[in-house]
C-alpha cells in the first residue's frame, strides 16, 4: 500500500511542475503588452513600468519563472494583488475556508441521499417508486449546478422569502453560518444526487445478479440482510471512486455558486480577480485549486485501491 | 431404504426468451426418500439444474413455474411464502451446492462470516441455551459458539488450520477448497435433504475425486437425501442408490443404480452408456471410436412432436411420433417412458 | 500497357472491399440505433436530441419571433398567446432566443467535441506509435497537466485572460476535453502495436502504419462516440455557465447562457427568464445523457441481450 501511495506521488511531480508553469505563463497570455492590458488605457508610461517590475516582466521568462517558482517552494509566497498590495497566499487562505466547508457538505449531502435513493430504487425494482426515484435521478443529474442555485434562488428566496440571499452568514454565529450554507450546498449537490442514485442502482441490480448472491439467497439468507450487507459492499466500490473524483470537481463547481450566492470563497476570488485583472491573485487561485483537485483526485485512487487490493499490483 | 421425503408431481417450468418460451421441465414426476442418494442425469441443457433450482424455488427471473407440486413432509414447497422458504426450508432443511465454486463465495467477506451467516439466519431467532447452566445465551457467547461450529466444519470439510483459514477471503482459496467452504455452509445446518448441481464439474479431476469422497462420507455420516445432478454417468455410477435419466425436459427413465446400468431400457439411456469410453472396446467392427448419439440436442422452442427423443431414436415407431410415452414400471424399481419397452 | 490494366485492377480491388467494409460498418450502425430505439430512455434521447438539432439548424423558419428585436415597453410579461414564453428584460421574445440559443448550443459543442477527438486521437496515436518515449512521455505530461486542473477553472481562467469569444470557448473547449482522447487512443494503439508487429516482421514498412489505423479506429470507435456525447453535453453545460458569468457569447448573441444571466440579474422582477432557460439547458443534457447511457447498453452485448427479450 505504501508503494503503491509512492508510486502515484512520484508520478505527480512533473506534472505540477507544469501546473505551475502554466499557471505562471498565464500573464504572458493576455493580448498584447500584459501590464498596459492590466492597468487600462489610463495608464502612464511610468506606471506600466513600474508594474512590469513588480511582475517580474522586464526579465526574460526563465529567470522570472524561476524567481517565481522558487518563491512558492521555499515561502510559500505567491506574489501580492496588484491593486491592494496584500500577499495573495493570505487572500487566498482567507478565502478557502469557505470553499472546503461548501464542497464537504455538498459532497455529504450528496452521498446520504444518493445512497438511499439508490438502495431504494433497486430494492424495489421495476416498482412505480423505482421509476420515480429513476426519473428523479436522470432529470437531477441534468440539473448544472447554477441552474439548480437560479431555480433555488427563485423559489426559496424570492417565492417563499424563507433563506437570505447573499453572502456566508455572520462571523461566529453558527446558526446564520448554516443557514446560508444550505442552499449552495443543494446548488451544489443536486447533480450528484442524481448521479450516484443512478450509478448505485445499476451496480446493486448488476450485484443482484451474481452468483454469490444466488449463493446466499440458496441458503435462505433474508432479502434485507442481502440487499443491505451483501451487495452494497460490492455495489459501494464505484461509488466511493466517484467521491473522491467528485469531491475534486466541487472544488471547480463551487465556482458558479459562490458567485450567484455571493460566498467569499476560492471560487469568488478568482472570478473577481479576473474582473480586475488582477492577474497574481489568478494565479495563485488556480495554483490552489489544481493542488486541491489533484489531492482528491489521489485520495479517491488510494482509497478505491485499499477497497480493492488486487489494484495495486496491475 | 426410507420412506418418502420429497415428491415431485407433474412439475412444469417454462422460460421465456427472445425467441419465444421454452417449456424446459415437462410434466416431471420424481420421488426422493430419506437418506437416499437419487441421481439426475442428463445433457446440457435437458432441464435437470432448472428441476434443482425449482425446489427452493431459485428460477431467475425469466422463469416460471407452470404447475406441479412440490411436497416434503406434508407441505406443499411451492405454496410457501418466501419468508418460509427462507427461514425454513432453504440452508435448513434443504441445502444447496452449485456448480461454479470460482463465484459462489462473496468476495469481500471473510470465509467464516459467510459460513456463520448460515447459522444466524437459521437458528438465531430462536434463544440458544447453554448446555451446563441451561441459562440463555448473551449474543457474544453465542457469535462464539457459532464461530467454533464454523471452525469445526470446515476441519471437518479437510481445510487444514480452519481457525486461521476463517479469517481468510475467498480468493485466498483455490476452487477445491473454496467447494469445501460451500459443502461446510451445507451442512452446518444438518438438512435432511442436499442437491447437488454438479459440483465438481468445474475441477480438475483429481479434486473431482476428493470431493466426491468428501460428500460419499458426509452423506453416510449425516443421512442426508441428495438430489444428485450430474452429466457424468461415471459419477452417479459411484455415488448414487437411484438414478433419474432426463432427456429434454422429462424423465424417460427411472430405477436403482445397479438396475439401470444392467439393464438399460431406455434407447437413450442405452446410447447413453454406449458412449461411455470403456464401451469403445465392445464395439463389433475393429475400428476404434467414440460412440456418439446420431442427430441433435431437440430445440426446445419448438420441440419434436411426440416423444421427444424419437428423431434420434433407432427404434422410433410410428405411434412414437404422436404421443408422449409416461413413465411405466416395466420391472419392480425400473421404470420407462417408451412405447417400445411398454409393448413387451 | 500492362501496368496500367493491373493498376487498374487493384484499385478496383480496394474500392470493393473499402466499399463491403462500409456495408459492414453501415449495417453495424443500423443494428445499434435499432437497439436504442427499442429502449425507452434511448428513444427519449435520441428525441431531444433532435429537436435540439432542429430548432438549431432551422431556427430562423421555427422562430415566431426575431430574437435581438427590443421591445422595452412589452418587458418582463408574462407568457401569452403572442409571446408563448413571455419577453425578457429588454422586451425580446423568450421562445425565440431559446431556439436561437440551440444554434450556439450546438455549434460550440459540435465543434469544440471535433477539434478534441480528431487532435486528441492523433496525440494519443503518435504517443502509442513507435516514435520513442521521449515524445510519448511528453505527450503524457501535457495530457496530465491539462488534468490536473478541474475543467470548469481552466477554461474559465483561459477564456477570462484569451479574451471572451466564441471562438476562443470552442479552442479551449476543445482543449480541455482531449486528454481523454489521446488517453484512449493512446491505450489502443499500444495494445494494436503488441500484435501488429508480428504481421510487420513479415510485411513491407510502408504497410504498418495503414494496418495499424485499420484496426485502431474500429476498436475506439465505441467508448470515443460514447466520451463524445457526454462531451457534448458538458460542452453546453459550460458554454452556459461562461456566458452566464459574461464570459462566454457576447450580447446581444442568443445563448442559454446569457438568458439565465439575465433571469438573475433582474430574479426579482421575473421568474420566466430562469425557468425557460433552465429547461432548456437541463433538458438538453437529459438528451445527451439518455443517449449515452441508451448507447453504452447498446454496445455492451450481454446487457442488450437481456433487453432484447424483455426480461
Amino acid at each position: 500500500m505504501l508503494r503503491y501511495f509512492v508510486k502515484r506521488i512520484v508520478w505527480l511531480i512533473p506534472a505540477l511542475l507544469g501546473v505551475l508553469f502554466l499557471a505562471f505563463f498565464l500573464i504572458y497570455l493576455l493580448p498584447g503588452d500584459p501590464a498596459s492590458t492590466m492597468l487600462g488605457p489610463r495608464a502612464t508610461p511610468e506606471l506600466i513600468k513600474a508594474l512590469q517590475a513588480r511582475l517580474g516582466l522586464d526579465k526574460p521568462v526563465w529567470v522570472s519563472f524561476g524567481k517565481y517558482a522558487w518563491g512558492i517552494i521555499t515561502r510559500g509566497d505567491l506574489g501580492e494583488s496588484v491593486w491592494s498590495y496584500q500577499p495573495v497566499s493570505s487572500l487566498l487562505m482567507q478565502a478557502l475556508p469557505y470553499t472546503i466547508i461548501l464542497a464537504v457538505s455538498s459532497m455529504i449531502i450528496a452521498i446520504t441521499i444518493g445512497i438511499i435513493l439508490g438502495i431504494l430504487a433497486s430494492a424495489h425494482e421495476g416498482s412505480v417508486l423505482d421509476l420515480i426515484i429513476t426519473g428523479f435521478s436522470l432529470i437531477a443529474n441534468s440539473i448544472p449546478n447554477f441552474v439548480a442555485a437560479c431555480l433555488l434562488l427563485l423559489f426559496f428566496v424570492v417565492f417563499l422569502k424563507l433563506f437570505p440571499v447573499m453572502g456566508a452568514g455572520e462571523k461566529g454565529n453558527i446558526l446564520s453560518q448554516l443557514h446560508h450554507l444550505i442552499l449552495p450546498s443543494f446548488s451544489l449537490a443536486i447533480s450528484w444526487i442524481g448521479y450516484i442514485a443512478y450509478l448505485l442502482r445499476s451496480t446493486m441490480l448488476e450485484v443482484f445478479g451474481s452468483d454469490y448472491i444466488a449463493t446466499a439467497k440458496s441458503f435462505g439468507i433474508p432479502m434485507r440482510y442481502i440487499a443491505y450487507k451483501y451487495t452494497l459492499k460490492n455495489a459501494i466500490k464505484p461509488v466511493v471512486a466517484i467521491i473522491g473524483l467528485g469531491l475534486g470537481n466541487l472544488f471547480g463547481g463551487a465556482v458558479f455558486v459562490e458567485v450567484i450566492f455571493n460566498r467569499p470563497g476560492l471560487g469568488k476570488t478568482i472570478v473577481d480577480a479576473i474582473s480586475a485583472r488582477d492577474i497574481p491573485v489568478v494565479q495563485g487561485g488556480i495554483l490552489l485549486i489544481a493542488i486541491l483537485y489533484v489531492l482528491a483526485n489521489l485520495v479517491a485512487d488510494l482509497s478505491y485501491a485499499y477497497f480493492d487490493p488486487r489494484i495495486q499490483y496491475e | 431404504m426410507g420412506k418418502e421425503l420429497l415428491s415431485i408431481k407433474n412439475l412444469i417450468v417454462e422460460y421465456l426468451t427472445i425467441r419465444g418460451k421454452v417449456r424446459v421441465v415437462n410434466k416431471v414426476n420424481l420421488t426422493i426418500n430419506e437418506g437416499e442418494v437419487l441421481c439426475l442425469v442428463g445433457e446440457s441443457g435437458c432441464g435437470k439444474s432448472t428441476l434443482g433450482l425449482s425446489i427452493l424455488q431459485l428460477l431467475p427471473k425469466s422463469g416460471k413455474i407452470i404447475n406441479g407440486q412440490i411436497i416434503m413432509k406434508g407441505q406443499n414447497l411451492l405454496e410457501l411464502p418466501e419468508k418460509t422458504m427462507n427461514e425454513k426450508i432453504r440452508g435448513k432443511e434443504i441445502a444447496m451446492i452449485a456448480q461454479d465454486p470460482q463465484r459462489s463465495l462473496n468476495p469481500v467477506f471473510k470465509v467464516g462470516d459467510q459460513i456463520i451467516d448460515v447459522l444466524r439466519f437459521h437458528e438465531g431467532n430462536r434463544d440458544q441455551r447453554d448446555r451446563s447452566t441451561k441459562n440463555i445465551l448473551q449474543p457474544s457467547r453465542r457469535k462464539a459458539l457459532w464461530k467454533q461450529k464454523a471452525i469445526n466444519m470446515l476441519d471437518k470439510m479437510g481445510i487444514a488450520d480452519a481457525g486461521d483459514r476463517i479469517r481468510e477471503y475467498p480468493y485466498q482459496f483455490s476452487g477445491g477448497m473454496k467447494q469445501r467452504v460451500v459443502a461446510a455452509m451445507a451442512f452446518i445446518s444438518n438438512p435432511s435433504m442436499l442437491i447437488a448441481d454438479e459440483p465438481t464439474t468445474a475441477l480438475d479431476v483429481t479434486i473431482q475425486a476428493q470431493i466426491i469422497n468428501l460428500l460419499k462420507d458426509l452423506i453416510k455420516e449425516y443421512k442426508t437425501a441428495v438430489l444428485y445432478i450430474t452429466h457424468d454417468l461415471g459419477v452417479a455410477w459411484e455415488i448414487s442408490d437411484q438414478i433419474a435419466v432426463m432427456y429434454a425436459g422429462s424423465i424417460v427413465e427411472s430405477a436403482n443404480t445397479e438396475s439401470l446400468f444392467k439393464k438399460r431400457e431406455h434407447p437413450y439411456t442405452e446410447a447413453l452408456l454406449g458412449c461411455l469410453p470403456g464401451n469403445m472396446m465392445r464395439n463389433k467392427t475393429q475400428k476404434k471410436h467414440l460412440n456418439t448419439i446420431p442427430g441433435q440436442v431437440p430445440n426446445l422452442i419448438k420441440p419434436p412432436s411426440g416423444c421427444r427423443f424419437h428423431p434420434r431414436c433407432p427404434y422410433s415407431m410410428r405411434i412414437c411420433k404422436e404421443q408422449q410415452p409416461i413413465l411405466r414400471e416395466v420391472s419392480p424399481g425400473h421404470s420407462v417412458a417408451c412405447f417400445k419397452k411398454e409393448s413387451r | 500497357m500492362v501496368d496500367n490494366k493491373k493498376r487498374n485492377k487493384h484499385l478496383l480491388q480496394i474500392l470493393n472491399s473499402f466499399k463491403k467494409k462500409m456495408h459492414r460498418q453501415l449495417k453495424n450502425i443500423v443494428r445499434i440505433f435499432s437497439i436504442i430505439l427499442k429502449d425507452r430512455k434511448g428513444i427519449l434521447g435520441v428525441t431531444i436530441i433532435g429537436i435540439i438539432l432542429c430548432c438549431a439548424i432551422f431556427s430562423p423558419w421555427i422562430a415566431p419571433c426575431n430574437p435581438y428585436e427590443l421591445n422595452i415597453i412589452n418587458r418582463f410579461a408574462a407568457p401569452s398567446l403572442k409571446h408563448l414564453l413571455g419577453t425578457d428584460n429588454l422586451g425580446r421574445d423568450i421562445l425565440s432566443r431559446i431556439i436561437y440559443g440551440a444554434r450556439i448550443a450546438m455549434i460550440v459543442s459540435i465543434g469544440g467535441v471535433s477539434i478534441a477527438v480528431v487532435v486528441g486521437v492523433i496525440l494519443g496515436t503518435i504517443a502509442g506509435y513507435n516514435v520513442g518515449r521521449v515524445i510519448d512521455n511528453g505527450i503524457l505530461w501535457i495530457v496530465d497537466v491539462i488534468r490536473a486542473f478541474p475543467q470548469i477553472i481552466l477554461i474559465l481562467v483561459l477564456v477570462a485572460v484569451l479574451g471572451p469569444s466564441t471562438l476562443n470557448m470552442i479552442m479551449v473547449l476543445a482543449l480541455t476535453a482531449m486528454p481523454r482522447y489521446t488517453r484512449v487512443a493512446r491505450a489502443e494503439t499500444l495494445s494494436i502495436k503488441e500484435e501488429e508487429y508480428i504481421f510487420a516482421a513479415k510485411s513491407l514498412g510502408a504497410k504498418n502504419k495503414r494496418i495499424i489505423l485499420k484496426h485502431i479506429i474500429p476498436n475506439i470507435l465505441p467508448p470515443i462516440i460514447i466520451l463524445a456525447g457526454m462531451d457534448m453535453a458538458v460542452m453546453i453545460m459550460i458554454e452556459a455557465g461562461l456566458s452566464f458569468l459574461g464570459l462566454g457569447v457576447r450580447p446581444p448573441t442568443a445563448s442559454w447562457g446569457i438568458i439565465l444571466r439575465d433571469g438573475y440579474r433582474y430574479i426579482r422582477l421575473s421568474p420566466w427568464m430562469i425557468i425557460w432557460s433552465s429547461i432548456a439547458i437541463a433538458m438538453a443534457m437529459l438528451g445527451y445523457s439518455l443517449f449515452a447511457e441508451s448507447l453504452r447498453i447498446a454496445l455492451n452485448p450481454k446487457e442488450s441481450i437481456e433487453k432484447q427479450a424483455g426480461v
